[in-house]
């Protein structure tokens, strides 16, 4: 059983992953899609994909003098620089939301055209409605909503699940919120036995953690 | 129902019969956006028209946004000089043009695949771009691109740009801004040049589109 796991450093930090990790620290979700799709065309439909939501306001842009490699491109990862840019360019967290609830939509259906079993949830930004009242244009969430494959984005945070559930974290991350801090790879296990109850009460889905 | 979703090249399209939410400067981004969120607003369409605008556009929110239904607090880039400075400097943070190529991608990819699990019947072309695959040599991780040239429903963009086919075809350049037949606007009238270029297309494609 082919499982892939694609997300930034929270990804990464599942070690014992049994697959295929694509995880990239600092990555952003538009990283996760963009990769997973060019793993998929590259080397074929793996049976289960998970895609841990990473940030909303990460972004990615492609410097190709200092890399141009397969799956990955010329896209780099890390640096604040640009940030500052897109803090001027975006004046709140709308933009993030918005795009990542449209690309999740996207990617969902496309790995369901490709009969590619998935599963997508919060890994670190602890979604609150309040954040986005008012907002026009976000009818899309209702999508989001409607999809099983995609864990209820309001209820669920996976860092801030293994927190609750007695994981255990980097000590260089005790000074930031539950939510985002790095977990030890010990921990993912908290994480993984609530995807596959999840798979299994939602989805009558099961994989082979091995 | 049918309905149009590009930039003011689509606006130029008054007698388009359907529902046209195509909006000045708009993004190839802002389609997307605002074609999902139409649909989850008021149902889906029997079909979806997408006139693709310059790839290389984005849309931002800022103090100057509109907030709205459908297109949401959403600025494009080209509403301010402010903002066309900041999109030049962000493009800029990159070396080259490979991420407007790979994401343009990327979306239409998701897009279509999106449209059919919707069950929406849809064309999607090139209005103005002209592409040309020289730009892409080299690039890597851009395998992707093969569903695009797979797909039926995307009529094929090294070889079709709707503007330079409407002036080959007598479309006359008014537009006081270019001379570029590929970047002009054209009058309303000429966009029977391009209706005709569809019909025929949707017609040798079995798209099954009524337009």
């Amino acid at each position: 059983m082919t499982l892939l796991l694609n997300g930034c450093s929270y990804g990464y930090e599942w070690k014992d992953f049994p697959g295929y990790n694509l995880s990239q620290s600092g990555g952003s979700i538009a990283r996760s899609v963009r990769t997973t799709i060019e793993w998929i065309v590259a080397n074929g439909n793996p049976d289960y994909v998970f895609i841990p939501l990473t940030l909303t306001n990460r972004f990615e842009i492609a410097k190709i003098m200092e890399q141009n490699i397969p799956i990955e491109g010329p896209y780099i990862t890390g640096g604040h620089t640009h940030y500052e840019i897109g803090a001027k360019l975006s004046d709140s967290c709308y933009l993030g939301w918005d795009y990542a609830f449209m690309y999740i939509t996207l990617l969902s259906a496309w790995l369901d055209q490709r009969g590619v079993k998935h599963l997508i949830w919060d890994q670190a930004n602890m979604f609150d409605r309040k954040d986005i009242q008012g907002f026009n244009g976000m009818e899309k969430l209702k999508l989001v909503e409607a999809n099983p494959r995609i864990i209820p984005l309001f209820d669920f945070c996976g860092n801030q699940y293994m927190y609750d559930n007695g994981g255990e974290w980097d000590e260089d991350d005790s000074h930031l919120e539950t939510n985002t801090r790095h977990y030890k790879n010990e921990s993912y296990i908290i994480l993984q036995e609530y995807l596959e109850k999840y798979m299994k009460d939602v989805l009558n889905e099961k994989v082979e953690w091995k | 129902m049918i309905l149009l979703n590009g930039c003011s090249f689509g606006w130029a399209w008054q007698s388009f019969p359907g529902v046209n939410i195509s909006k000045t400067g708009g993004s190839f981004y802002r389609s997307v956006r605002t074609t999902v969120e139409y649909c989850a607003s008021n149902g889906n369409p029997n079909a979806v028209l997408i006139p693709i605008t310059f790839i290389d556009r984005d849309e931002y929110i800022t103090s100057i946004s509109q907030d709205s239904i459908i297109e949401g607090p959403y600025s494009v880039s080209t509403a301010s000089t402010e903002l066309k400075q900041l999109n030049e400097t962000f493009n800029m943070l990159s070396d080259t043009s490979y991420a407007t190529w790979d994401r343009f991608f990327l979306t239409l990819t998701l897009f279509c695949a999106w449209l059919e699990k919707q069950n929406i019947k849809y064309i999607i072309w090139d209005q103005c771009n002209k592409f040309d695959k020289v730009h892409l040599t080299g690039y890597k991780a851009i395998n992707k691109f093969k569903y695009i040239e797979e797909n039926k429903n995307i009529v094929d963009l090294f070889n079709f740009c709707a503007n330079q086919y409407m002036y080959d075809n007598g479309a006359i350049i008014t537009d006081p801004r270019t001379k570029v037949p590929s970047q002009a606007h054209y009058e309303d009238q000429y966009y029977k040049v391009l209706a005709n270029y569809l019909r025929e297309y949707i017609k040798q494609h079995n798209l099954g589109i009524d337009l």
